[in-house]
């Protein structure tokens, strides 16, 4: 059962100015998994998105599943310097 | 890369694959609203992929499990179709083939007859009265010649049957006399 605090985290649907926040972090986040390479945008979307285990990545992928978990991990990185650096808002 | 190298990318892959597991299904979803670290593996996760990681969970949208299993049941149903389609397209069980009536163009269609321009004259009309004609004429001719057959004897009547004829007309002439 989540706490009372988690419950504090949850948008509220009157404030514009939050959810306009929410909105450009979402396409900050979508443009920076968008200037991945192919492979690792397709593996994160299929971890992220699908919600897909590391063994159905591979078999949609056809690679092994260790190859997936780095591919994952490098595109996490990636990702993470592209926000950090800023250019993921542009 | 060394192979020390290639362990450690491969040891920090399978914690970022851990820790992927365990925020995907919802167990760090509390821990992390109120900052709290999900324990050894965050300890030991790099923090720019941990962030990444975070990140994209809050951000990206998901695909709601409706439409996953809306997915499902079409690709289930798309291939019961499929298997209902594979012995019809065998064998052709329980296909109905219409019967196409062969048709041509009218010999000398009237130019000015704009209905009739264009038109091709139906068969099958024609060659069904024609076949029923043809099969009354046949039951005609067979009746008639069983009749004439019967009111006629052939010659080659056996000789039981012409002894047995000859002893009724004896018969007879003794009564009359």
């Amino acid at each position: 059962m989540a706490s009372l605090d988690a419950a504090a985290t949850i948008a509220d649907p009157l404030d514009v100015a939050g959810g306009a926040v929410a909105r450009d972090e979402a396409a900050a986040a979508w443009r920076a998994v968008g200037r991945l390479p192919a492979d690792r945008r397709q593996a994160l979307i299929l971890r992220f998105v699908d919600e897909m285990s590391t063994a159905e990545i591979a078999g949609v992928l056809g690679r092994s599943e260790g190859a997936v978990r780095v591919l994952v991990h490098r595109a996490l990185r990636a990702v993470a310097r592209d926000l950090e650096s800023g250019s993921g808002d542009r | 890369m060394s192979l020390l190298d290639r362990d450690a990318a491969s040891a920090d892959a399978l914690l970022t694959d851990l820790y992927l597991d365990a925020l995907l299904a919802g167990a760090l979803l509390g821990a992390a609203a109120v900052g709290e670290g999900p324990g050894s593996i965050d300890r030991d996760l790099d923090p720019a992929a941990r962030r990444a990681a975070d990140r994209l969970r809050r951000d990206l949208a998901r695909v709601h499990p409706s439409f996953r299993f809306e997915e499902r049941l079409a690709t289930r149903l798309a291939e019961a179709a499929v298997a209902m389609r594979v012995p019809a397209a065998a064998g052709a069980e329980g296909r109905v083939v219409p019967f196409r009536a062969a048709r041509y163009p009218l010999d000398e269609p009237d130019p000015f007859d704009d209905d009739l321009r264009g038109q091709t004259r139906d068969l099958s009309r024609p060659l069904l009265i024609g076949g029923a004609l043809t099969s009354a004429a046949l039951s005609l001719a067979g009746a008639a010649l069983v009749a004439w057959r019967r009111g006629r004897p052939s010659r080659s009547v056996p000789s039981m049957v012409r002894a047995a004829r000859a002893a009724r007309a004896a018969h007879a002439a003794r009564r009359l006399v």
